[in-house]
């Protein structure tokens, strides 16, 4: 980041983007969680740290980019929620770092599904073949 | 065109083994060249090896048809806008699907299988259905269900198709219609 105040630099880490990116998604209706891929669990494994689920972020000195991964809510129109995640977390991180977002790519994996147990009461009945 | 895809790979994988066994085996010594090259000298044995290369050659050819000719399956759809892509991947759609039919009374159980086109998706479905409606009836239903829903929830689209294959009927008591039962 510049050094806006002439005594040093100020580095704004990409978990904290990341975590910024996370809440500001998570806090939009419709969207039911972050989804977590294969390279974040491998990424805990590897590092032990703790990899911000579904976000990954790319960071230059005053330009960032933002991928999400997300699992939205039924109900909602999908490609509606993908815009919004993309203005709402751009609009945070821009706010909050400074950092000007080139991009905030969305992918929405899936569907949030409901409890399988709800559906053991409709598995009840004879199967006809 | 997916089996002759994987074929294809697994051919591809053995043939790799194969040629990096015999290249550890000459570099070990342990494999004798002048075996080989007294077998591919034989006139019998070179008509083998021609048959042999002339059929890896045709199985190549095909495999690099199928994969770059024809229009491959997309694995979300994707739409561009100045903030970036918004990338909808087949299993979300394939969800929407099932939350869709989660809230149909006769459909017991679906298994959705989505095709994703640059311009259209596709969407296979196998049901179990019950049996206090009939099966053409509750089909129908379906598929104009789900073709609106995908349309109006997911976005973007266009839905070419929705087929339905009916593959178990849930006996739900009562009696059947179109069944005469004698009392």
């Amino acid at each position: 980041m510049v050094d806006q105040v002439g005594i040093g630099s100020v580095k704004v880490s990409d978990e904290v983007i990341a975590t910024i990116a996370s809440v500001a998604a998570t806090q939009i209706e419709g969207v039911a969680g972050m989804s977590e891929g294969i390279v974040d669990g491998l990424a805990k494994i590897i590092t032990g740290g703790q990899a911000t689920k579904g976000i990954k972020v790319s960071v230059g000195e005053e330009e960032a980019a933002i991928d999400i991964s997300v699992i939205v809510e039924y109900g909602y129109s999908i490609a509606e929620i993908g815009r919004k995640i993309q203005e709402c977390v751009k609009n945070a991180v821009e706010s909050m770092t400074g950092l000007k977002v080139v991009e905030v790519n969305v992918y929405i994996q899936g569907v949030h599904l409901i409890d399988e147990k709800n559906d053991e009461k409709h598995e009840k009945g004879r199967k006809l073949k | 065109m997916a089996f002759i895809n994987k074929f294809g790979l697994v051919l591809s994988i053995l043939l790799l083994f194969t040629i990096g066994s015999i290249g550890i085996g000459i570099g070990l010594g342990l494999v004798d060249t002048n075996l080989i090259l007294t077998y591919a000298n034989d006139p019998h044995h070179k008509m083998v090896i021609i048959q042999i290369g002339v059929l890896m050659w045709i199985i190549g050819l095909l495999i690099v048809y199928t994969s770059c000719i024809f229009s491959h399956e997309e694995k979300g759809i994707a739409f561009q806008n100045a903030n970036g892509e918004v990338k909808i991947t087949r299993k979300a759609v394939e969800d929407f699907i099932v939350r869709v039919c989660s809230q149909e009374p006769n459909i017991r159980r679906v298994k959705p299988r989505v095709i994703i086109k640059k311009k259209y998706i596709k969407a296979d479905l196998v049901v179990a259905i019950t049996s206090d409606v009939p099966v053409a009836h509750a089909t129908s239903e379906l598929q104009v269900r789900i073709k609106e829903s995908l349309e109006a929830g997911v976005g973007m689209v266009s839905v070419k198709s929705v087929s339905v294959r009916v593959e178990e009927v849930f006996y739900t008591g009562g009696r059947l219609r179109g069944v005469e039962y004698t009392s």
